[in-house]
């Protein structure tokens, strides 16, 4: 069987930070956050989340779509981070010729799809049966953002979507780099979008886990999360084709589920410990072989709870500086696992710890305290990034780096 | 080393043939909160891995093309309803695609790899895809793969007003598979391939089997039997039409319903004696075109 290293030769993100890399990248050393009170919609819930400073519109001009058809959010959102992404390694320009003897596939996932537009229609179908435009269930199912994307990218020769929640996205870049390391595939777009929509904000304002605040990860006081919006993706590839640019490489990987409740955390994180050190297995490591941990840190009392009691399985009494940057984006669900691989990638690359904002009392029953400052100049040889979501569902990236 | 991958044992639950679900999910409270997909899929689940005789599993993987419907509708009713208040969790809780994996995992108590796929008419492929991944990756391992679909009645009408029902007709189903890469001696057939492709055109326009079986590299002789399920009308040479069966007669229209050819087509061997190959071609609507290989390991 095939081994392929592989490594990343692009990225792309979109933000409540920012559009694109250097709009992300100038918050996260600036400390600004991007979340403030909704303005996307109307909710009579007073909500703090992490939106994208764009309209739809403004979205389809950047992208040169037909401005005539109709796209759902998560799609724009979704279009704008792989499009940068795969600018950033080059393959956008491809040559037919090249192009044809490269398998280039897209495997992204969401956890909305296009239920910012399903619920105009529900809205008013649920009223009369004969109303509601039909064009605006286009984006409802969850693959369809992603076709939208490979046809864009002209890259499907293996297109997929994964939904499993907020650890989606992460599962997404751990298929690609499957498929590339078996030979599947030889490049792949992977990562996650999603969009603000009433039914999350409402879905989690229902589970009384909403921050009124902006929140606090891994804080004492913290009160939970703040809904995000986003897209993150990575261009992945093997080591051996030509690329301009590299940020590391994707060497460990696993998903394990806590097996514990639908939405709620073990207290002892063992989903959260078995997905960290099946990931560590994969990648040859041991614990005090990774500089930094990008945490999942969603900001709610059980999460952070059940993550720092993994990490102190893991690593003990040595655990490596980590943080949160949900209190920068709040939580993009789907999306997280692209937009954060996206920010442990640069931190890999630049030398720098992202600080956990927000944070003001260590927590009295787990003993860990995140990263409050920044960090600069760093010599940072492996990141293990952390995304976790409901059904138990636990994933576990670490990137190294590339001296090449 | 190319390792081969055994379809261990199957399960289906369709929507016309519900078991009584006391007999898999004994808690009633639990079994009152699940919505009707849930239920199915947990149960065919359950069912598989029964008739696999095996103690445990290494892996949970999932398709399914719609998710939860009934709980995702529930939930927006409710949103709008009572107007953002009073919102009860658990149809949100239970709207997430990955739901009936992760029911699974707790049922079974098991803390193994557990991923859902969710793009429309290749959700079953792509877990197909991912499984087989694993069963190469390592040694002596089992997963339990699914793929499933609910038609809720709000789904068939929106369908139906979007004219689907003039060209085929509704359907739905949970089935389950373990898949192995040991052998045992109840296995049923051998996963040879899955491939998947973009197919342009409209719903009018005939496909051509011949083409197919070109692009996925597969050669067909009278040993072979194919199992098309698709809206497009499929063009074939006039001697091969004894050789095919449309499966979707049979189960009806939905994202998943290549699961539903599997698992009818892992019976299939026993049934016709002489068949050495299965070809699996599947099209939703005007979606990507997959196609599944499996073979006879009687002979």
């Amino acid at each position: 069987m095939m081994d392929n290293k592989v490594i990343v030769s692009g990225i792309g993100v979109v933000s409540a930070l920012g559009v694109g890399v250097n709009e992300n990248l100038n918050s996260l050393m600036t400390l600004k956050s991007g979340i403030a009170p909704i303005t996307l919609f109307e909710t009579n819930h007073d909500v703090m989340v992490g939106e994208v400073k764009l309209d739809n519109m403004e979205m389809i001009e950047m992208l040169c779509l037909d401005t005539s058809k109709r796209y759902s959010r998560t799609a724009l959102l979704g279009l704008i981070a792989a499009r940068e992404a795969y600018s950033d390694s080059g393959f956008i320009l491809l040559s037919q010729h090249d192009r044809i003897r490269l398998k280039i596939g897209v495997i992204s996932s969401t956890s909305v799809g296009g239920m910012d537009v399903s619920e105009n229609f529900y809205k008013e179908y649920r009223l009369d049966k004969s109303k509601g435009r039909l064009r605006d269930l286009i984006g409802h199912d969850c693959g369809s953002s992603t076709k939208i994307i490979a046809d864009y990218l002209k890259a499907d020769d293996f297109v997929s979507t994964v939904s499993t929640a907020c650890s989606s996205a992460s599962n997404a870049i751990m298929l690609g780099t499957r498929m590339i390391k078996n030979g599947l595939l030889d490049v792949a777009v992977v990562g996650g979008t999603d969009s603000l929509s009433r039914f999350t904000v409402n879905g989690f304002y229902s589970l009384g886990i909403l921050d009124k605040e902006q929140c606090r990860p891994f804080d004492e006081t913290r009160a939970g999360l703040n809904i995000g919006e986003g897209a993150g993706y990575l261009i992945i590839q093997r080591s051996d084709i030509p690329h301009e640019k590299t940020y590391g490489e994707v060497c460990g990987y696993a998903n394990a589920n806590d097996a514990y409740h639908q939405t709620a955390s073990s207290s002892d994180g063992t989903g959260a410990y078995l997905a960290m050190s099946g990931a560590l297995e994969v990648s040859g490591l041991y614990p005090e072989d990774i500089s930094i941990v990008h945490a999942h840190g969603t900001g709610t009392p059980n999460n952070d709870a059940s993550e720092g009691s993994a990490l102190l399985r893991i690593f003990g009494n040595k655990v490596p500086l980590f943080s949160s940057t949900k209190s920068y984006t709040g939580h993009t669900l789907a999306a997280a696992g692209g937009v954060e691989s996206v920010f442990s990638l640069l931190s890999l690359k630049y030398g720098y710890v992202w600080p956990n904002l927000n944070f003001g009392v260590r927590m009295r029953d787990v003993d860990v305290m995140p990263v409050v400052q920044l960090v600069s100049g760093m010599d940072i040889k492996y990141v293990l990034k952390n995304s976790f979501g409901f059904g138990g569902n636990c994933t576990t990236l670490i990137f190294g780096y590339c001296n090449m | 080393m190319n390792k081969r991958i055994y379809i261990l044992s199957c399960a289906t639950v369709e929507g016309k043939n519900e078991p009584d679900y006391k007999d898999y999910i004994p808690d009633p409270l639990a079994r009152r909160r699940m919505s009707r997909i849930i239920k199915m899929g947990l149960t065919s689940a359950m069912i598989a891995l029964k008739d696999s005789g095996l103690e445990s599993i290494d892996g949970i993987i999932t398709g399914t093309g719609w998710g939860c419907l009934a709980d995702t509708e529930r939930f927006l009713n409710s949103i709008y309803e009572n107007d953002e208040r009073l919102l009860n969790p658990s149809a949100f809780i239970q709207s997430t695609p990955n739901t009936i994996g992760a029911q699974i995992a707790l049922s079974l108590g098991t803390n193994c790899y557990n991923v859902s796929y969710v793009h429309g008419g290749i959700s079953f492929e792509s877990a197909l895809t991912d499984a087989i991944l694993m069963l190469k990756e390592g040694n002596d391992m089992n997963i339990l793969v699914g793929g499933f679909d609910e038609m809720s009645p709000t789904k068939e009408h929106i369908l139906g007003r979007m004219g689907v029902w003039r060209v085929t007709t509704p359907g739905e189903g949970a089935h389950f598979f373990v898949l192995g890469n040991s052998f045992r001696e109840k296995a049923l057939a051998e996963i040879e391939s899955v491939t998947t492709f973009n197919e342009n055109g409209d719903l009018n326009s005939d496909i051509d089997l011949m083409n197919i079986l070109e692009r996925t590299g597969i050669s067909f002789d009278s040993s072979c039997r194919v199992l098309y399920g698709m809206t497009n009308r499929l063009s074939f040479p006039e001697q091969f039409k004894d050789y095919l069966i449309d499966y979707k007669k049979k189960c009806g229209e939905y994202p998943t319903a290549s699961a539903y050819a599997l698992w009818y087509g892992s019976h299939l061997f026993e049934q016709m004696g002489d068949v050495e190959k299965i070809i699996i071609v599947s099209r939703h609507l005007k979606e990507r075109i997959s196609v599944i290989v499996i073979k006879n390991i009687s002979s």
